[in-house]
């Protein structure tokens, strides 16, 4: 191999320990023969190997993972809200006067829901409520079309 | 790094949060630290972090089990921070000049792991995102070729080429920090 191959190897394959048996043995038979190319690759060891080995892992900040808990609750809520909305919209839409009041019922107390119980603490209790408010609002809805998707459903709650 | 188990996936994916506080608590220093690597600053990491796990949390029932959970989180993870990087205009890399030799001397920080991280951080600060990302994977985070390719969405000589030019790079850097460092 010539100086330069030698040299491309040793900033990327040698370095990394990528390279086969075979190879690692013909590169350093060439760099206990050439100076230049043994200079290079100390050189290269330490500038681009040892301090990168020393650097200490870095760790994600204790607070990080309830502010994520937070902003996944928030992002449910405020969908859970704009679904709610395009079905009461939808219902209205539909001209359908008794569907939509049920619909209109249905809505005002999963709205109600979504805002009274925000917390996570009591999560599993107002899913259960929710998934109820909203089972009671799809079927409603099935007659008058609005194009409630299971999709959408399954978005939320599966 | 322990895998996580498929049924935590599932159950993640199905809306459990505890399922995906167990991804979220395998993942978030690789995350964290490739997002404060690439920013420079904890502020930009965090936020970068947090949008990441919210695009995992938003797309876990999409994930296809064809790629490795850990090879999809590590797509997400570089391509938000490439992207947060570009729109806060920091993806042109710092020309030499601007670096200076100055900041290369400046006053040391306080702890020899500082001391580490600065230095790291000054030597990574002028490459371009590219080679800076297939830096920090390959010498901080220790991921293959392989791995870094896939993440990346490159071929394996890409991977090569990218880290040749950050080195060569580095090492003509180098040659001109040297007699300010002692
Ligand atoms: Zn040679």
């Amino acid at each position: 191999m010539k100086c330069k191959q030698i040299k491309e190897l040793v900033l990327t394959d040698y370095l990394d320990d990528q390279v086969s048996k075979e190879q690692k043995q013909s590169i350093e038979e060439h760099l206990t023969q050439c100076t230049a190319c043994r200079e290079f690759a100390a050189e290269a060891k330490e500038v681009l190997k040892n301090p990168f080995e020393s650097v200490q892992p870095i760790k994600a900040p204790d607070h990080l993972w309830n502010k994520i808990e937070g902003a996944i609750e928030k992002h449910r809520q405020e969908s859970l809200i704009q679904k709610a909305w395009d079905a009461l919209s939808g219902t209205f839409a539909a001209h359908k006067p008794v569907f939509a009041l049920s619909t209109v019922a249905a809505t005002i107390l999963l709205l109600v829901a979504v805002v009274k119980i925000p917390a996570w603490q009591t999560q599993t209790a107002a899913n259960d409520y929710l998934n109820e408010q909203f089972e009671y609002l799809v079927y409603s809805d099935d007659q008058t079309d609005v194009g409630l998707s299971d999709t959408w459903v399954d978005e939320y709650f599966l | 790094m322990k895998p996580v188990a498929l049924e935590t996936i599932t159950k993640a994916a199905q809306g459990d949060l505890y399922a995906f506080e167990e991804i979220y608590r395998t993942f978030c220093n690789f995350v964290y630290s490739i997002s404060w690597r690439m920013s420079g600053n904890n502020e930009d990491a965090e936020e970068i972090t947090q949008d990441v796990f919210l695009k995992v949390h938003k797309s876990l029932k999409n994930f296809e089990r064809r790629s490795s959970l850990k090879t999809w989180i590590y797509r997400i993870t570089i391509n938000t921070t490439i992207n947060y990087q570009k729109r806060k205009h920091l993806k042109t890399p710092v020309s030499l000049d601007e670096v200076g030799i100055e900041k290369f001397a400046s006053p040391l920080p306080s702890s020899p792991d500082e001391e580490i991280q600065d230095r790291v951080n000054k030597l990574l600060s002028v490459l371009n995102d590219d080679q800076k990302i297939c830096m920090i994977l390959r010498n901080i985070e220790g991921l293959s070729y392989e791995e870094i390719a896939q993440s990346l969405k490159i071929n394996i000589n890409t991977v090569r080429t990218r880290l040749k030019r950050a080195r060569e790079k580095l090492l003509s850097l180098r040659k001109e920090v040297v007699p300010y460092e002692v």
